[in-house]
């Protein structure tokens, strides 16, 4: 019995410190200051170290304000955290989403109006400098501005150099059409006998170098639409994705894989390893940066192909954003905004993470030497940058078309856009008509 | 006798005092279960009343709370994705409460033997079972990932796979019920044991006397002796993995596609991802009287010709 009761205890004390310790590693507490400040994110990846260091940096610069952030998964464990805590009236002094949140959190009464911090209204921050398109996706129909940005992200493609040069490719080749992308990641992808995917004896069932891959359905989806001037509803709310021209352009996609074995089945493929070991063109946003500098020797950064009609580069855009709950008040809410007005003014500190700021003027002075692929996002999506529409309930709009996307390219080529589309159509159409 | 025990508990009655008795009686009984019902009723009943309240309004947690009669419920019998989750979370629950009711028979035999180092045997099986969710989901994945896991790894030495165990329409409640095993076999191995430590050991050297050996004395005494708890364990894990959600949510976030979509993981979506209270505890409300049918069928098909 002594034997179990030591072997138990031990097990149980290792399992404990190593949960502990990853908890401790996503609370961090900066400052002294007797203004307390609690600050939520969902900045788990590299990107909540730089975050941290901005966080640290602006205690010392105000003594008088301590913060303590805390950063949790996005998909699984934010939200649910933060709408508890503002059901309970207990929020964060400042919490950090997506301009795609606005209206439905706005619609719910929780945000603060933070218009204030705007140069048209007397605040700190100049309204010119951010991106016009931001600045809409943050103003509510009363003309409010609900949030500060802090950066200005969005979708790109990253190459692998050394993938390149095995086919035979220079590295900065990019599409102009979806012919010519498909050729290229023909040519990017290889067999066990050094052939690609254009040649006669190229051999389907032993790939050892992808061309491209399907990667995170949301942003492909949204930049597809946008680069043919399509949108999941219209202003009337219609739902619009039983569109054959929709269809199609997301069937092309799934083709990749399913028809010219140039990207690998979708489910369960490590696209980042993958990206330093055997995939050559990632189509991935301007957040990969740390993993892609850190991990892939000779990488390039370049803006997202124009594969819609007539050559629109549009691409899917998005923005972090802080908001403040609408009970912030004294103090708090006086170091809260200290705090947001900082963090505008520190967006080329930020831009350290590979996200392009969101002023328009620290974009434009982005060093190309010390910011290789936030330069060349930043001018992309400031350029073309296109932002999804909002809805009061987006967050289940968005998981409709998700799912029927996951659906159709993790079938293993068994259903098509075609099977998928009209169920989410209708699925969203419900939604739409719920709220109406 | 245990009848004629209890009578003789029981308080006198037909005068003023006895009355007083027996008031007395049932006062001091019931001041034991209080703690536990006021506890039961503010964090069980009162729940499960909200919730069957909430279910019939469109509840958004701000805004107005319109009453809207049966509509989620009518909402979600014709939602096909309900009913995707409904089939893959009984496919779930019925193939993981088979094995966690089998294979930890045979594993409590084999650890009631004596044997040197039983008891560290013991703790070491029953170890993952005081793992959390996410600490067996992130392993899991690292292990079963189809181009760099090591299971896929070892697999490809002995030129196999590599195998898609999460990333499979076919294989993937196969694969999370497997893991959900290794994760969850502890407890039903710990009630097989005590179970096992009550059967007379007499019976086993009657049967050796008989000529009976090892699979035999298995097959004829062991396992009849174990049929109340077996009937336990089965109903138990039946109810528990009906409400399986940590796996999919940390392993496989319900795909390939929506494979491994489940209630439980839908019920959450819906009610903290999309905010629809009223929609997610319509769900709870269905899948608890589809629980409770499945538990009776245990009941009444399980429960027959029990020996104690």
């Amino acid at each position: 019995m002594n034997n179990f009761r030591i072997v138990f205890v031990i097990l149980l004390l290792l399992a404990a410190t190593v949960g502990v310790q990853a908890q401790d590693d996503l609370v961090s507490e900066f400052g002294t200051g007797d203004i307390e400040l609690l600050f939520w994110n969902g900045l788990t990846g590299p990107d909540g170290e730089t975050m941290v260091g901005l966080v640290k940096a602006f205690t010392e610069e105000n003594p008088d304000v301590s913060v303590r952030m805390e950063r949790l998964n996005w998909t699984q464990q934010y939200f649910p955290k933060l709408l508890a805590g503002l059901a309970a009236g207990n929020p964060p002094d400042i919490f950090l989403m997506h301009e795609y949140e606005m209206t439905q959190f706005n619609t719910m009464g929780v945000l603060r109006d933070l218009s204030d911090m705007y140069s048209n209204n007397g605040g700190p921050i100049p309204i010119d400098d951010v991106s016009p398109a931001i600045i809409d996706s943050l103003t509510d129909p009363n003309g409010r501005i609900m949030g500060v940005p802090l950066d200005f992200h969005g979708y790109g493609e990253w190459h692998n150099c050394d993938l390149f040069d095995a086919a035979g490719v220079p590295c900065d080749t990019l599409a102009t059409t979806r012919d010519e992308y498909l050729e290229l990641a023909q040519r990017l992808t290889l067999d066990g006998n050094g052939n690609n995917a254009l040649s006669d004896d190229f051999d389907a069932d032993n790939i050892v170098q992808w061309g491209t891959s399907i990667f995170w359905y949301r942003p492909g989806f949204l930049t597809a639409l946008a680069q043919n001037n399509m949108s999941w509803a219209d202003d009337m709310g219609q739902a619009l994705l039983e569109d054959q021209a929709i269809i199609d352009t997301m069937q092309w996609f799934q083709d990749l894989e399913c028809v010219h074995s140039v990207a690998p089945p979708p489910a369960g493929f490590d696209r980042y390893r993958a990206l330093s070991i055997n995939m050559a063109i990632f189509n991935h946003g301007s957040w990969a940066w740390n993993f892609v500098s850190q991990n892939v020797e000779n990488w390039m950064a370049l803006p997202y192909p124009a594969l819609g009609a007539e050559g629109n580069s549009a691409v899917w855009a998005s923005a972090h954003v802080f908001y403040l709950p609408i009970q912030a008040e004294g103090d708090r809410l006086e170091a809260s905004k200290r705090f947001l007005a900082y963090m505008s003014d520190a967006g080329l500190d930020w831009a350290h993470s590979g996200m392009p700021p969101a002023r328009i003027s620290q974009i434009e002075n982005m060093d190309p030497e010390v910011y290789p692929s936030a330069s060349v996002f930043g001018a992309n999506l400031l350029e073309n940058g296109v932002f999804d529409r909002q809805h009061r309930n987006w967050l289940e709009i968005e998981a409709q078309y998700a799912d029927a996307m996951a659906r159709a390219f993790e079938s293993e080529c068994e259903v098509s856009m075609a099977d998928v589309f009209p169920e989410a159509n209708a699925r969203i159409q419900r939604i739409l008509d719920r709220y109406k | 006798m245990l009848s004629r025990i209890r009578l003789s508990l029981l308080p006198e009655k037909h005068s003023a005092s006895g009355t007083w008795r027996t008031w007395k009686w049932y006062v001091g009984n019931y001041a034991f279960i209080v703690p536990f019902m006021l506890l039961f009723g503010i964090f069980i009943l009162r729940p499960i009343l909200a919730s069957l309240q909430m279910s019939f309004f469109r509840w958004e947690i701000f805004g107005p709370k319109p009453f809207i009669g049966f509509e989620n419920y009518d909402e979600l019998l014709n939602d096909d994705l309900w009913w995707v989750a409904l089939r893959n979370t009984v496919y779930f629950a019925f193939l993981t409460s088979a094995l966690l009711t089998t294979v930890p028979i045979f594993i409590a035999i084999a650890l009631n033997m004596p044997f040197r180092g039983r008891n560290v045997f013991r703790t070491l099986f029953f170890f993952p079972y005081v793992l959390s969710a996410s600490v067996v989901g992130l392993v899991m994945r690292w292990l079963l990932g189809q181009q760099f896991g090591i299971v896929n790894h070892l697999l490809g030495t002995v030129g196999v796979g590599p195998i898609p165990f999460i990333a499979d329409s076919e294989l993937v409640i196969p694969s999370l019920s497997v893991i959900t095993l290794w994760w969850a076999f502890g407890f039903p191995m710990l009630i097989y044991l005590a179970g096992l430590s009550n059967i007379p050991q007499d019976i086993y050297e009657a049967a050796r006397i008989d000529g009976a050996r090892g699979w035999q004395m298995t097959r004829y005494i062991t396992i009849p002796l174990l049929r109340p708890i077996i009937l336990f364990v089965a109903v138990t894990q039946l109810i528990s993995h009906f409400q399986v959600f940590a796996q999919p949510y940390v392993i496989t976030n319900g795909g390939p596609g929506q494979d491994s979509f489940t209630v439980i993981f839908y019920m959450f979506r819906a009610a903290w991802t999309y905010f629809r209270m009223g929609f997610g505890t319509a769900m709870a409300v269905l899948l608890a009287v589809i629980i409770m049918a499945f538990t009776l069928l245990q009941f009444r098909f399980g429960g027959r010709r029990l020996e104690y």
